[in-house]
């Protein structure tokens, strides 16, 4: 039996890799008799959910909505679009 | 398609420009690289614009761009200073469990409907502050992976670390973003 830590370390793992059939067994079974590594696990993915939701709304999410492009820099980016577009 | 969005380079930089600085700030987290990521950007959009075949809106396309500097740029930082962080690979154990492995901070109960979180901006708010909360190696390998959903391989060698390192830094992040989210809204909203 491993310990609780080892169990989270596989439940990452699992999320990245596939599991040997040895440790799929084995973090099965830990899940099974354990019900705070088996509420860690369901909140995992959780977390994976969310940014992959995150991820595909990027566009209308509104990150860090209080800062803005300042007038400086857009004015920067037009001259160089400029620039570009005579050339 | 609107004609006059793809012909007029400039009125991108009005119409979009905050979006893609927001987002670039939100995963570089510098001011001045978030602006030359955003003009670079552009100036890809302005290169390429003969072959963007409005499949998807002006925005999508952009964003697209972006998405693709930022990890240039992660690369690109990465091979500068290519060194393995140990502060971000040390021991996880500390607060989270004891010597022999077992739970010290319990995970709580959460009992939120993810499809009603995800349409709240709050929600979205917190999971940017946890994953800013994050040192900025752990933040990057997971926001690769799960973001830009890179391979877990491929995320790693972009930031130069070894696989063990790899595993050690993501699982960490995986633990360290669900605490946070435990404690700063379920812990507030149930």
């Amino acid at each position: 039996m491993f310990s609780c830590k080892q169990a989270t370390e596989l439940m990452s793992v699992s999320l990245d890799s596939k599991l040997t059939l040895y440790q799929r067994f084995a973090l099965r079974f830990h899940l099974l008799m354990c019900k705070l590594c088996s509420r860690c696990w369901q909140q995992m993915l959780f977390v994976r959910d969310a940014m992959h939701k995150c991820s595909e709304q990027a566009e209308e999410i509104d990150f860090m909505s209080d800062h803005s492009l300042s007038p400086e820099a857009c004015d920067r980016i037009k001259n160089s679009l400029r620039e570009h577009t005579n050339t | 398609m609107d004609y006059h969005q793809i012909t007029d380079p400039e009125s991108w930089v009005d119409e979009y420009g905050d979006a893609l600085f927001r987002y670039a700030l939100f995963r570089i987290q510098d001011g001045q690289v978030a602006e030359d990521l955003v003009q670079e950007t552009f100036l890809a959009a302005l290169r390429g614009k003969d072959s963007f075949a409005g499949r998807s809106s002006v925005k999508t396309w952009l964003f697209g761009i972006l998405k693709h500097k930022i990890i240039d740029h992660i690369r690109k930082i990465s091979r500068e200073r290519p060194e393995e962080d140990i502060e971000t690979v040390a021991n996880l154990a500390d607060k989270t469990f004891d010597e022999q492995g077992v739970w010290k901070s319990q995970p709580a109960k959460w009992t939120t409907d993810p499809g009603l979180l995800f349409q709240q901006q709050e929600f979205w708010e917190m999971l940017q502050y946890c994953l800013s909360e994050l040192p900025p190696r752990l933040n990057q390998v997971f926001t690769l992976r799960e973001l830009d959903e890179l391979s877990a391989e491929e995320a790693r060698k972009i930031l130069q670390v070894s696989p063990t390192n790899g595993g050690v830094m993501l699982h960490r992040a995986r633990m360290r973003l669900r605490e946070c989210l435990e404690i700063n809204w379920f812990d507030k909203k149930d």
